[in-house]
């Protein structure tokens, strides 16, 4: 399972934006709401604690690190260096708005930029102070689904209650940092039966250092190299509209207390400086993982991190992981290279079901997979590629660049090929499905400010799938296209207006046509608007149209409308949020997708299908500079249903409520 | 006789089954403007959007009448009252619908205000009373809420949520949904006399209507409206007149297969 973490930086950014009372949040969300089309898990990333701390403690622009600067996504290389460049060549800053005379940094790149930074004189270089973090959260639905119901006949499906319960930790001091995490998910039981351990627990040590060794880490961590395309736990920026994002950068090793039960690494990774630029990354990893035995030698994984009913119970860490290799990276006049490899083997032979579609999936035990990589500027351009290789024979080819000839106007291109038998574990590239293999992807991407206060992306992606997928019994093309305008009324308000149009084939699910395959337009049409009424007070309103139309059967129609009312207190204490939405959709092919505000660390971009609307309230307060109080609440009412979810999710009634309270406490 | 009947029927089939469009919005400048009523601030706020009683500076009262196809029996009549107090805009208004086997009546009372120069809020209490010649009468509360907020000092912008907890008015076996409706529109100045609305309007259980409208004053003290809404395929006109301390609105609609709606409103401004 891919897992993209990188919403949460997003959505540290849209939080961060509410507080600063600024209006750049609209490519966010779409973000957001784009990657949970997808069906992609967020959830915390060691990025996100970094962006807590700067936006806390912001960075001095004057003693800013390159490291630092690339944990930016908004941030492009050429930026990067530009900015780096100018502090070289012209000193200290005096203010953040001497940015403007930084080659490529425009007032949307400063104005997101200001929550981070300041600008102070060399020697009071701002860090973050050493410290302890501790995150509780629980989360719970107010009615109870049949899954938890206990009858005459029968004990509840699922083994625990249906709270959801979080406890996460992070301890810094100095060099060294440890993290720890535990999380109970509804339906689970908060302590597992047979290792008397919370049902998931994570934790690390690591260590960090300028000297040869960089960084080690001891339990479990992440790992990103070059464009993700054999080896990231992390997230990808790779299939982001803004041309800026086409590109992903290498992360080193890093400890990780996420609440991702599958995708990390347990066990060691080092970062050894070998000599001038060269560094080394060895990594080793073993852990158990959840899957279910098909027969006594061939296993399928579970890939829900789920342990609620009686099998997800037994299938859980039943099967090691065993993952090692190395990664090296240089970088040589402008040219940054990286080179990997690694031995993944599982105990049992992984079998994939052999569907028509699956005939290339991958099935075994052991693979090897290697990778090069590079990126470099040339004038304005930033070119980068990696090339994959699944056991010396499949491979996996990306290759894009970017040319940003002025902050005003960006284009980038990327180009992504598949062999039909290309795996890779932990991999960070967006799909179209579940599996890569067998396809073809083309990616366009346009910025540009044709007036002063007028932005356009443009976005157009082409995909060929070289072989069936999943619900298409067809070799298939599809693609995606949007175009998005946003314009400043004032320094205060913001319109945007975008139209997504996606073209993609799926069989027919008419009786008489079974085995036909139709082309489906699925058109997205939106405005929102955003009025910053005083520092205190934002308003945001969005209106919403889908219309899902298949070639032989009738369209489906989808209204969303949405407004929030957001108050922040003059001394940032307190913070709510109230959004009331409607939706009218015919059928779940319209549905819309839509980003809402949550606890902090805590992600929600629900699918509005049916008939009905939607409150949220979402408070959060400060009560110290120690402890700081989280709330939320939301409420689906149906105007059309007796039931809401299906089989053991379902609720009896038309109305669901969900609340959520959390604690942050900060030493 | 036979026609009278039809149309009456199939005027309270079609639209909102119990409730009749009549008492949501009846008065002339809504009519005239195809409904784009979400970003005004007059004497029928009360109707468009409670936020727009929020900008009144002195007390106000106002009288309606509409009536649609020329048939009595389809006769919304109605009284609006502003009064600013030091706290905010406190209003209240009485609509009646009907005849004597249906008649509907909606009693409103709201407060508005101004937030800071440029945000108008408002929040209202509907009390909604239908009777049914044999089944007798049925009665319930509805909330009403709205925002106006001017972006720029031509671009104004209108939020209105009516019946956001989705009331229904039930008695014995019936269950009679009152229509929830949200509304967003955008009024720009883009001359110095002249206003563009447009606006989304959605009621729960139907389709949207996009309607759009130009008003401008032609004359001092003259002003002239023309509407269209897309989704019902309607033109509609209107004109106001100000004369001292008084506004006279009327409006006109046409229906195709029904024929004229026609409003008619007199206000009075204490202070003007």
């Amino acid at each position: 399972m891919v897992l993209k973490s990188f919403l949460i930086i997003i959505l540290l950014l849209l939080f961060c934006h509410y507080l600063s009372g600024q209006n750049e949040s609209f490519l966010i969300d779409d973000w957001m709401e784009m990657i949970a089309e997808e069906g992609i898990e967020v959830d915390w990333d060691e990025n996100l604690d970094f962006f807590i701390k700067v936006s806390i403690s912001p960075l001095n622009i004057n003693a800013v690190k390159k490291e630092e600067l690339e944990k930016f996504f908004f941030l492009s290389d050429i930026q990067i260096e530009n900015l780096l460049y100018y502090l070289y060549e012209n000193g200290s800053m005096l203010t953040i708005y001497e940015l403007q005379g930084v080659e490529g940094f425009d007032d949307r790149i400063i104005d997101l930029m200001k929550p981070f930074f300041v600008v102070e004189p060399l020697k009071e270089i701002g860090r973050y102070n050493a410290g302890l973090n501790v995150i509780s959260r629980f989360n719970s639905i107010v009615q109870t689904p049949r899954g938890y119901i206990k009858d005459d006949a029968n004990d509840p499906v699922f083994a625990g209650n249906k709270q959801r319960f979080l406890l996460r930790s992070d301890l810094e001091f100095g060099n060294i940092k440890l993290g720890i995490a535990m999380e109970k998910d509804p339906g689970e039981v908060y302590v597992n039966n047979k290792t008397q351990l919370p049902d998931f627990l994570v934790g690390y040590a690591q260590y960090t250092n300028d000297s040869k060794i960089q960084k080690l880490v001891i339990g479990s961590y992440r790992l990103h190299s070059g464009q993700g395309m054999a080896l990231s736990n992390g997230y990808s920026r790779s299939y982001l509209a803004d041309p800026s994002n086409i590109m992903d950068r290498s992360k080193p090793v890093r400890g990780y207390n996420g609440t991702n039960e599958l995708n990390y690494l347990n066990g060691i990774g080092v970062e050894i400086n070998l000599w001038r630029n060269f560094v080394l990354t060895p990594f080793f990893s073993y852990k158990k993982i959840d899957a279910s035995y098909l027969d006594s030698i061939s296993v399928q994984l579970q890939l829900t991190g789920f342990h609620r009913t009686e099998s997800e119970i037994d299938n859980r860490k039943r099967v090691g992981e065993l993952m090692f290799g190395s990664i090296i990276k240089s970088c040589i006049k402008q040219v940054n290279i990286e080179g990997g490899f690694y031995h993944y083997r599982l105990n049992n032979s992984l079998l994939t079901s052999k569907k028509m579609y699956q005939y290339f999936s991958y099935s075994g035990e052991s693979l090897i997979n290697t990778w090069l990589t590079y990126s470099t500027i040339v004038g304005n351009v930033i070119m980068f590629g990696e090339l994959a290789l699944n056991d010396f024979s499949n491979k996996s080819l990306l290759q894009g660049f970017m040319w940003e000839p002025r902050s005003s106007f960006k284009f980038s291109a990327q180009m992504r090929y598949f062999d039909h038998g290309f795996y890779a574990p932990y991999q960070c590239v967006r799909s179209a499905s579940v599996n890569n293999s067998g396809e073809e992807r083309v990616v366009f991407g346009l910025y540009m400010k044709p007036f002063e206060k007028t932005a356009l992306s443009l976005y157009h992606s082409i995909i060929r799938y070289n072989w069936l997928k999943y619900l298409v019994d067809k070799l298939s093309v599809s693609s995606e296209t949007m175009v998005s305008v946003d314009r400043d009324l004032s320094s205060r308000s913001t319109i945007q207006i975008r139209y997504r149009l996606k073209q993609f084939m799926k069989n027919n699910s008419s009786e008489f046509l079974k085995l036909g395959v139709q082309s489906i337009n699925q058109h997205q049409y939106r405005f929102q608007s955003n009025y910053n009424i005083s520092n205190c007070w934002n308003v945001v309103t969005r209106v919403e149209h889908s219309i899902y139309s298949p070639e032989i059967s009738d369209n489906s129609y989808g209204w969303l409308f949405y407004q929030d009312i957001v108050f922040t207190s003059k001394t940032k204490c307190l913070k709510t949020t109230f959004r009331y939405s409607h939706f009218d959709t015919d059928d779940y092919n319209s549905r819309i997708y839509a980003y809402e505000p949550d606890v902090l660390y805590a992600f929600s971009v629900p699918a509005f299908s049916g008939n009905g609307s939607r409150i949220l309230l979402n408070i959060s307060y400060r009560f110290s500079r120690i402890f700081t109080g989280y709330f939320r609440i939301s409420n689906w009412h149906y105007n059309n249903r007796s039931s809401i979810g299906t089989g053991i999710n379902e609720i009896s009634g038309n109305d669901k409520t969900e609340l959520a309270f959390q604690i942050r406490l900060s030493f | 006789m036979l026609l009278k009947f039809f149309l009456i029927i199939l005027y309270i089939s079609s639209l909102t089954p119990i409730i009749g469009q009549g008492v949501l919005h009846s008065n002339p400048v809504s009519l005239a403007l195809s409904s784009c009523d979400v970003t005004l601030s007059n004497e029928w706020s009360v109707q468009g959007n409670p936020a727009g009683n929020g900008s009144a500076k002195s007390t106000e009262f106002a009288l309606l009448v509409e009536n649609r196809y020329s048939l009595k029996e389809l006769t919304t009549r109605g009284f609006s009252c502003i009064v600013p107090t030091k706290f905010g805009i406190i209003n209240a208004a009485p609509f009646q619908f009907g005849f004597s086997d249906l008649n509907i009546s909606r009693y409103t009372l709201g407060y508005s205000r101004f937030f800071g120069t440029k945000v108008l809020a408002g929040f209202q209490l509907n009390y909604w009373s239908v009777y049914i010649s044999g089944s007798g009468y049925f009665n319930t509360l509805i909330s009403d809420f709205g925002l106006i907020y001017s972006v720029l000092p031509q671009l104004t912008i209108g939020v209105h949520l009516f019946n956001p907890e989705q009331s229904s008015i039930e008695y014995q076996y019936y269950d009679y949904e009152i229509p929830g409706q949200i509304s967003y529109g955008i009024g720009w100045k883009f001359m110095k006399s002249s206003t563009y609305y447009i606006e989304f309007e959605k009621e729960y259980d139907s389709s949207p209507n996009i309607s759009n409208a130009v008003q401008s004053e032609l004359y001092k003290g003259f002003i002239g409206r023309i509407g269209y809404s897309y989704s019902r395929n309607e033109i509609s006109s209107g004109v106001g007149i100000i004369i001292r301390s008084f506004d006279i609105n009327l409006g006109f609609l046409y229906h195709q297969p029904l024929g004229f709606i026609s409003s008619i409103s007199l206000a009075y401004n204490i202070n003007k």
